[in-house]
């Protein structure tokens, strides 16, 4: 995503001495809240809702999961969805028949967890979701900060009124591009609330969103703001309506994955925002992070060649 | 004698020295350039008399008529003694010559010497651009503000961070005024360098409290800078070139005496240098930054006299024809003196300043993303200082400041497409008046008092909004929007009376103990929320819905000097209360944002501690210690728990040490060692997994309260000068230097991150935490200085 220092950092590390490298800090433990990972769309396809614990910053080991809870979603229809935990893996899932979705846009849905009598909700509105013009992608020769190969800019026009927000996600060979600095989110047609870009083609630096970060750890892309595709390579796009609350998650989680990206114009460390609220809770330990979000999908894809 | 009769006699006695009082009054200047000399003394020793030459080198001294013996002094000059017959007032214009004796030690009892006790002024820093010139500079570039960083109570986030801290105030909480007209970003390249150009500057006076009435509008500090009016005798050439600027300044008289200039720039040349090297794809690239300082100035009579100067600095930085951006200050102000009197000295001052920024991000023709913003302001001013006798100068005056804001112009182009958005623009005014006087009560006690009002008017046109708080900490609602305001239609209005005053008790020759208090108004406010201060942060006024800040400041101090002037100590102990501080609700969206009061939190501060300063003044080994133990917090409502927390500037302990030998004629060496305990930080408690991400969580919501590692580092320089530098015309001197000698790598800050393999999915996503040096290496320079 774009970050408003870029330009500038940029220039920093070239001009300057400036130097990274990984030091070891200990941190102080962590209460362990509860992490709702509930992300849905109007797909017909098994939809999955996580409940984890926070784990100190460091472990990579799985989250502590958190299973034995009831969870369910309903609409503001009426009609409720009931999410099964798989194999006590802490994973709720909602397998839909042939052609069944949750709904359509502009249905309201409320989450409801039940975890040992704690009560948690939420509430996402299905928003409006434009069609996908057009995914191109072009071959660009090799110049100097460009490696050589294929370019994807995705075409898609934002509806007229402020206020649309979306999420564009990336896969390549079917993988999710799921580094921090490749989250790619849309206010209207442009980057934050405010910037009165409206009712227009996405503006050039995201219609230019959906290529790779490269990958420091391969020697060959290092010196490289983006990665390009090759033949024979699979492009997946989806662009996800999301509500205010989500696209305001997404930007906080993208500063705050990426303050070492902005260097000395770092924003203060905060946590982000939540719309998990917890009904009975009182043990910091049983507040709730993570986030409910209900999408509309559009998507394309295509082999490169 | 009856009572009556002795009230008759001292009333006699009095009117009769009345009738028979002279003024003995004139400018003090440099012998060889024909430069007026700041803060000289005046003295008469048998009458324990004196005064100082002001910001423009003029003196005026009252006492009874007589014949004395005057002493002239200014530090590093020779002392002129010089018998004055004074029957009638009488104007007298004084040319010091250079202390050329080096090496041996001159004892010289003048007044000058023990200023720093005698006088009422307290934690005020004053440096000579001669010693500033001598310290150890990043790159061999000799640095103004990098320069004042090595005093006590004064302080940076971290190296290249822009602008300085002053007892535990913002960074745009410091006055820093060229001339006289502030200057909005005192940066080149961040903050490497500043923006002063030092062959043109001739005295930098840096106010840590006790800030005198004719002061106002920042809360923390006045950096006043004053440029150099530029030789009156004969042409003067000087330049130097370094690694990253190349320096010429050009000065001369236009009619001797009467009439000078002096003209300096600096351009930096890494673009230059590297032009060769780049291919045609790159042709459209520009790194580089430049300024431009102009000054001239007029005798037009022995009681008038007109300045103008000016600066222009710019720093672009283009990474092809389409992106890029360039930030710059232009200032200009013109002055003119007049003596209404042998006692009645004035000054009147316009000066514009005017800071701007532009970016683009550009693709190509048909698409783009630009924006730009701008403050500019105009002002008038006034000052009269009424040197009524020895014991008393009485300081009046006035000054009004319009602004105009331009938040952020943003025009982005998609697809061809155009989309305009302008945050409107905003203005204001602010007016200030004063009065001060400085009185000797007697031999012992002395005391500086005086009172600002101060007044700001924020005003159409424009719109006003009204917010409501829904939660403290988050983003407010906007629930009104004003019919519109016409030009000049005050939409908020505010009024502070500041109060100011400082005592000095010479507990005996060489000691004395001084007291001070100052309230300070402040109605701009830098936005700005990361931590360093960037080049693309804006100003804004206050507003209805943003208060101005206001301090208050108690210090008290013990100064005393050893061994006949020869160390100059001085210990202060400051408290400071800050209301209205400026903060930001998290993901607060500062840029091209109409609603940006709705980002804003407001808050108060407290900053409290001890400095202690050592220096020897004189001898081949000179040099100071300054040392601080300060605190800097924080409470803002919905941040940390409302509980108090430590700023981002806060350093427990901040120690400097500068020191210069003079090994011989053509060797001198200086060091500079710094240590301070590691800024504030918050580190990550948990990580929160979301879709594959990994996002730091902070348990409890607590801020700044872990500390990166100390920070330290020692720099050295050694100039060289040839043997018969003294004798020759065209003078030339080497400076080698290396800074960050041990090659430490500071941190600036520590960041946490995901690694940046990319995890294949369903496989764990390992985090790491990094440390970012901003200079992690040792760096060596040479420079090469000329005059002539």
């Amino acid at each position: 995503m774009y970050n408003k220092y870029s330009l500038i950092v940029a220039l920093f590390i070239a001009i300057i001495f400036s130097c990274q490298d990984p030091i070891d800090v200990e941190l102080s433990p962590t209460n362990g809240q509860v992490n709702v990972d509930a992300w849905l769309t109007d797909q017909s396809e098994t939809q999955v809702i996580k409940l984890r614990r926070v784990s100190p910053y460091f472990d990579s080991s799985p989250s502590p999961i958190i299973t034995g809870a009831t969870v369910t979603v309903v609409d503001d229809l009426g009609n409720t969805f009931e999410f099964e935990e798989t194999n006590q893996t802490g994973n709720y899932t909602w397998t839909p028949t042939a052609g069944e979705t949750l709904g359509e846009v502009g249905r309201q849905f409320f989450l409801n967890i039940d975890i040992n009598g704690k009560q948690y909700i939420s509430s996402s509105t299905m928003n409006r979701i434009m069609p996908i013009d057009s995914l191109v992608s072009t071959f660009l020769e090799e110049e100097f900060g460009q490696a050589e190969g294929y370019y994807a800019e995705l075409f898609a026009r934002d509806f007229p009124g402020v206020g649309d927000t979306y999420w564009i996600k990336t896969f390549k060979n079917g993988e999710f591009l799921n580094k921090a600095r490749e989250i790619s989110i849309v206010y209207d047609a442009a980057f934050t609330a405010g910037g009165g870009v409206d009712g227009v083609t996405f503006i050039a630096p995201i219609r230019q969103s959906v290529n790779r970060s490269p990958d420091l750890d391969d020697e060959s892309e290092d010196s490289f703001d983006v990665a390009p595709w090759a033949a024979g390579d699979s492009i997946r796009v989806e662009i996800h309506s999301i509500n205010q609350g989500a696209f305001s998650f997404l930007e906080e989680s993208f500063t705050q994955m990426t303050l070492g990206d902005a260097a000395l114009f770092a924003e203060p460390p905060a946590n982000v925002p939540t719309n998990i609220i917890p009904v009975n809770v009182d043990d910091p330990a049983d507040e709730a992070v993570g986030f409910f979000n209900v999408s509309a999908v559009s998507q394309t894809g295509y082999i490169i060649q | 004698m009856n009572k009556k009769t002795y009230l008759l006699a001292v009333l006699l006695c009095i009117g009769a020295s009345l009738f028979s009082q002279s003024t003995l009054s004139g400018y003090i200047k440099d012998a060889d350039s024909g430069e007026t000399l700041i803060g000289a003394t005046v003295y008469i020793p048998s009458l324990a008399a004196g005064t100082t030459s002001n910001e423009y080198g003029f003196y005026s001294l009252t006492v009874a008529s007589g014949t004395y013996e005057v002493e002239y002094a200014y530090l590093g000059f020779d002392t002129k003694k010089m018998e004055i017959v004074l029957t009638e007032n009488l104007t007298k214009d004084v040319e010091l010559g250079e202390d050329v004796v080096e090496l041996v030690e001159v004892v010289v009892t003048s007044e000058a010497e023990d200023k720093n006790i005698t006088n009422t002024e307290m934690s005020v820093n004053k440096l000579d651009i001669r010693t500033i010139t001598k310290m150890p500079a990043l790159l061999g570039e000799v640095d103004v503000i990098r320069s004042i960083q090595l005093l006590p109570g004064v302080s940076t986030v971290g190296e290249g961070a822009t602008g300085f801290n002053v007892r535990g105030g913002g960074v745009d909480q410091n006055l820093v005024l060229l001339d006289e007209a502030p200057v909005y970003n005192s940066s080149h390249l961040f903050g490497f360098f500043s923006v002063f150009n030092p062959d043109a500057v001739k005295d930098v006076k840096l106010f840590k409290g006790g800030i005198p009435a004719r002061y106002g509008g920042r809360l923390s500090s006045i950096l006043d800078v004053r440029m150099k009016e530029g030789n009156s005798k004969k042409l003067a050439v000087s330049g130097g070139v370094g690694f990253i600027f190349s320096r010429l300044s050009v000065e001369a008289p236009i009619i001797k005496d009467k009439a000078s200039f002096i003209i300096a720039g600096r351009r930096s040349y890494i673009d230059i240098l590297s032009k060769p090297f780049l291919n045609d794809d790159l042709a459209d690239t520009a790194l580089n930054f430049y300024d431009l300082t102009l000054k001239t100035n007029y005798k037009i009579s022995d009681k008038d006299r007109v300045y103008l100067s000016g600066y222009l600095g710019r720093d672009n930085f283009r990474f092809s024809e389409n992106a890029g951006f360039d930030w710059g200050n232009r200032t200009a102000t013109l002055r003119w003196n007049h003596l209404f009197s042998d006692k009645l000295f004035s000054n009147f001052t316009t000066y514009y300043s005017n800071y701007d920024y532009q970016i683009k991000f550009g693709a190509d023709n048909g698409d783009s993303f630009d924006w730009d913003a701008q403050i500019v302001n105009y002002s008038l001013k006034a000052d009269v200082s009424y040197f009524l006798n020895p014991k008393n100068l009485i300081t009046f005056g006035g000054q009004g400041i319009m602004y105009e804001f331009s938040p952020g112009n943003a025009v982005s182009l998609a697809q061809g497409e155009e989309t305009e958005f302008s945050v409107p623009k905003k203005y204001a005014l602010e007016a200030g008046v004063f009065v001060e006087n400085e009185q000797t009560i007697n031999d012992k006690l002395s005391m500086q008092y005086g009172l600002r009002l101060s007044y700001f008017n924020y005003m159409g046109e424009g719109f006003a909004y009204t917010f409501e708080e829904i939660l403290p900490g988050e983003r407010k609602l906007l629930t009104g929007v004003s019919e519109k305001f016409d030009q000049w239609q005050s939409i908020e209005n505010y009024i502070n009376l500041e109060p100011r005053a400082s005592i000095k008790y010479q507990l005996n020759s060489t000691a004395s103990t001084k007291l001070s208090y100052n309230r300070m108004a402040q109605y701009l406010h830098l936005i700005s929320n990361s931590t360093a201060a960037s080049p693309l942060d804006v100003w804004l006024p206050s507003t209805n819905n943003l208060k101005p800040q206001i301090a208050d400041q108690f210090a008290i101090g013990y100064f005393q000097n050893f061994k006949k002037n020869k160390y100059v100590t001085s210990l202060e102990l400051y408290y400071k209360n800050f209301q209205n501080q400026v903060d930001y609700i998290d993901g607060a969206d500062l840029f091209v944002n109409e609603l940006i009061e709705a980002e804003l939190l407001s808050g108060q501060g407290r900053a409290y501690g001890l400095e202690l300063q050592v220096e020897k003044k004189k001898g081949q080994f000179s040099g100071w210690v300054s040392y601080t133990l300060s605190r800097s917090e924080r409470k803002v409502l919905a941040l940390n728990n409302d509980d108090w927390y430590a700023s981002r500037f806060d350093q427990t302990h901040n120690l400097s040490a500068t020191m210069f030998y003079e090994l011989n004629k053509s060797w001198t060496f200086s060091t500079n060692f710094v240590f301070n305990t590691g800024t504030p930080a918050t580190f990550p408690t948990g990580r929160i997994e979301q879709q594959g991400y990994v996002i730091p969580e902070v348990s409890n919501n607590v801020r700044n309260n872990v500390r990166i590692p100390p920070y330290h580092r020692l720099d050295v320089s050694a100039t060289f000068r040839g043997k018969k530098y003294d004798q020759k015309r065209w003078k030339s001197e080497w400076v080698f230097s290396a800074y960050n000698v041990y090659n430490r790598r500071n941190p600036f800050s520590i960041f946490f991150q995901q690694e940046e393999q990319r995890a294949a999915s369903g496989d764990p996503i390992r985090t790491q935490a990094i440390r970012l040096s901003v200079i992690g290496s040792i760096i060596p320079s040479v420079a090469y200085n000329f005059k002539f």
